[in-house]
């Protein structure tokens, strides 16, 4: 744990630009640690207390704009779901450049997919299915608040107590409360490329449909040990070039992963969002075919 | 589910004798000959003692099922639809719905607002139970500001006892809030038990920017009833169905959002004969994906206006329809324009809905299937007043007979409250058929508009 001046790198070699005294002194923590930078901002785990430890996000881009912070505030408030990072509080903090949002999450406690991935552990069929439903219903309990994640992949994927029965959704950082209000159109391409539905790629806006569609390749990705589209050395994909993977479909999964997690796994990898069908719809599948079948 | 929405008046005295008038017995099939009788009101009368009991829960509907399974679309839905004629009526043909349908089908009632009379616009829903789905339709689909072909410009008298309709503003406008509330206000003032938003026609020529800022005044109505049961209120061409590009518009909204309650209305095209079936495959398969979709997404929908494409749709994955005597209730469609066709002025016909065919067919044609030795007569309450098996038609009552078309609807209904209504209805289709064609090795068979040329495209569509 760094209390010095000058954080160590995170686990993936990104650097912090606040250092820990300026993190102490705008939070009052008794320690803290870098966790990681993102687009906006870092993140840095806080620790005030024994059983008072939480990682806080701080908005660090000033051009960041206030009403999208506001409405994804509001948006997260109302998801009381344990799939998906409780938001504890947002304050406005004085940091040597001036005051700047921070967003206090509960620390979940638990290496994200992404690392669990690249170390080489991989789940059983059996937690492969339990993450997928529970992935599932956190991506259905954070619509049901209509909220859209936007950026769904395993990097924000922690899981709890590294159990990969217990995934929660991370990284709300480009997730904005849905407002047909405002009638968003996204021109750039956001969120992270292999991931992205086919509407994202190209560049028109993402809906529930968009985070139902990045859950299904999660879920494939983890259940065949291969993404749908690209293989191990094509992260670096072009959009477009994804865009034509996607339209000649899905590769196939291997003959152990169980028949209906394919069949489901197929449909949330539609082209039509509407073919996907809605979170919730997966989820309640899932849970009546358990239901269905004796212990 | 959500509150009751109408904190409803007591019915008037006036209300509360009318109903009492209309005792039916229970004659219905199914239901037991016992010795009593249900009101209207849902009281009971003891017809030895002629004491008159009230259930436990006066809300409650002996016989049918509750609002809320209804609003969850647990039960088929049947909403009889208040026309220019017959209105007066309606207080029987409920219950009497209830019995045929031996409380398995969730029957109610749709009051369109624009053309009823002041009067009707609070007591018309109010003579039925409040477990019962009654909507109070804006008709806010042809509002002037709308891109309909058949948008209404009223006049002032008009327009003043609809100031909601004629200021409806373009769907593309800010929402306004004070008129969204007028629009709920209404329908809460008229005794609706479920709202529907404060929309209407979505046009096609921009079909992505149009149901963006038809869901935007959806979601201003919901902030205004945030508790209450409301269905998305929308009305399109029927392109929305037959475009691939439109219809997944459609169906990704009906897919991205949290409303679980639908009513959506479809603009057909000609439609011949007038209470023909609509037959346009490209139009029914749209219809079968809307539907099926709805189910998988457990969306209740209802389409309204739609006759008995509504009941085969309920088969496939619609909760219910709504239809009335009237053509215009049963089918929305683009009218032939007069005086470019070369149509002749003909006597209004007389016309009788045949269940065992499926189709609505003329007196004489009606008569011909009496000749079938397989042919049952309708039992229910109104054709025991109709002269069924008199050779002319002078006796014959319209309404009446849009009474028993009613009816045999709802009964149709009752066969889809089973575990797999898409079989239920395929085998009442079949049935169908096989009689045509015994009617068709017959001396008369049937011909013309008399003749259902639907059945075959309704079995494609129910395999
Ligand atoms: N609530 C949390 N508990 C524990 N670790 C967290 C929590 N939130 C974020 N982290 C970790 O902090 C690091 C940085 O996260 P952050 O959200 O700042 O950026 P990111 O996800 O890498 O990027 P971007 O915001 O651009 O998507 C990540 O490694 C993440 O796993
Ligand atoms: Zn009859």
């Amino acid at each position: 744990m760094t209390t010095g001046n000058t954080a160590a790198p995170a686990w993936n070699g990104s650097i912090a630009e606040l250092d820990a005294a300026e993190v102490i002194a705008a939070t009052g923590a008794a320690s803290v640690a870098f966790l990681g930078r993102g687009s906006y901002g870092e993140t840095w785990r806080v620790e005030r207390g024994h059983d008072s430890v939480s990682a806080v996000k701080f908005i660090l881009h000033s051009a960041y704009p206030q009403q999208i912070l506001d409405r994804e505030i509001a948006g997260l408030r109302r998801v009381s779901d344990p799939r998906v990072v409780r938001l504890l509080d947002c304050t406005i903090v004085t940091l040597s450049r001036g005051d700047r949002p921070a967003l206090e999450f509960e620390y979940v406690d638990g290496r994200d997919v992404a690392r669990h991935l690249d170390s080489g552990d991989w789940p059983s069929l059996i937690d492969a299915e339990h993450f997928v439903r529970s992935l599932l219903g956190a991506v259905a309990a954070l619509h049901a608040t209509e909220t859209v994640h936007r950026d769904i992949k395993p990097a924000n994927i922690a899981l709890r107590r590294d159990a990969w029965s217990q995934p929660v959704l991370l990284d709300l950082g480009l997730a904005k409360q849905l407002d047909v209000e405002t009638l968003t159109v996204y021109p750039t391409l956001k969120g992270t490329v292999p991931f992205m539905a086919p509407e994202q790629l190209r560049g028109e806006s993402s809906r529930k449909q968009a985070d139902v569609w990045a859950a299904g390749a999660v879920a494939h990705l983890v259940l065949a040990h291969e993404h749908p589209f690209l293989d191990a050395s094509e992260a670096q994909v072009l959009p477009e070039e994804l865009l034509k993977r996607i339209e000649s479909g899905p590769r196939a999964m291997p003959v152990q992963v169980p028949a209906h997690l394919q069949v489901l796994v197929w449909r949330l990898l539609s082209f039509e969002p509407h073919e996907r069908g809605s979170a919730r719809r997966a989820l309640r599948e899932m849970e009546e075919r358990d239901g269905a079948q004796p212990d | 589910m959500a509150r009751n929405p109408t904190d409803r008046l007591v019915p008037m005295d006036g209300d509360l004798a009318s109903t009492q008038q209309h005792i039916e017995p229970q004659t219905g099939p199914g239901s037991d000959q016992s010795r009593t009788e249900i009101l209207e009101d849902g009281r009971i009368v003891n017809l030895e003692t002629g004491e008159v009991t009230t259930p436990p829960d006066e809300s409650v509907r002996t016989g049918g099922p509750s609002l809320s399974k209804q609003l969850d679309g647990d039960v088929p839905v049947v909403l009889f639809v208040r026309g220019a004629r017959l209105s007066q009526h309606f207080a029987d043909t409920l219950p009497a719905a209830d019995r045929a349908t031996r409380g398995q089908v969730g029957i109610g009632a749709v009051l369109p607002l624009l053309n009823a009379g002041l009067d009707a616009r609070t007591q018309f829903l109010r003579q039925f139970t409040t477990n019962r789905l009654l909507l109070a339709d804006p008709e806010l689909f042809r509002a002037e500001r709308s891109q309909c072909p058949d948008a209404k410009t009223l006049g002032p008298r008009a327009g003043r006892r609809s100031p909601w309709f004629v200021n409806a503003p373009a769907q593309d406008s800010p929402t306004d809030p004070a008129w969204v509330t007028e629009v709920l206000r209404v329908q809460r003032n008229a005794g609706a038990t479920a709202l529907v938003s404060a929309t209407g026609w979505v046009d096609n020529a921009a079909p992505q920017r149009a149901m963006q800022h038809a869901m935007r005044w959806v979601s201003a109505s919901r902030s205004q009833a945030p508790d209450e049961p409301m269905f998305v209120n929308l009305t399109f061409d029927h392109v929305w169905l037959t475009n691939p590009t439109l219809r997944n518009v459609l169906l990704h909204e009906l897919v991205e959002s949290s409303e679980s309650l639908w009513y959506l209305r479809f603009r057909w095209p000609l439609t011949a004969p007038r209470f023909g079936q609509l037959v346009d495959p490209k139009v029914l398969d749209g219809y079968k994906e809307l539907c099926s979709t709805a189910a998988l997404e457990g969306k209740n929908l209802i389409l309204p206006n739609s006759g008995l494409t509504g009941w085969v749709m309920s088969a496939i994955g619609a909760t219910g329809f709504s239809t009335g005597i009237g053509w215009s209730e049963q089918a929305y469609a683009d009218q032939p324009r007069f005086g470019s066709t070369r149509q002749n002025w003909r006597p209004p016909r007389v016309r009788y809905f045949e269940s065992s065919v499926l189709h609505t067919v003329e007196h004489a044609a009606h008569l011909t299937m009496m000749g079938e030795p397989s042919y049952a007569l309708c039992s229910c309450d109104f054709c025991r007043r109709l002269p069924l098996s008199a050779p002319t038609s002078a006796g014959w009552n319209k309404e009446v007979a849009g009474q028993h078309y009613l009816i045999a609807t709802a009964a149709l209904s009752s066969v889809l409250a089973s575990r797999r209504p898409r079989l239920a209805a395929q085998r009442m289709v079949n049935d169908a058929r096989t009689m045509v064609q015994k009617i068709a090795s017959g001396p008369t068979p049937l011909a013309g508009d008399n003749l259902p040329k639907h059945l075959d495209r309704w079995l494609a569509l129910l395999r």
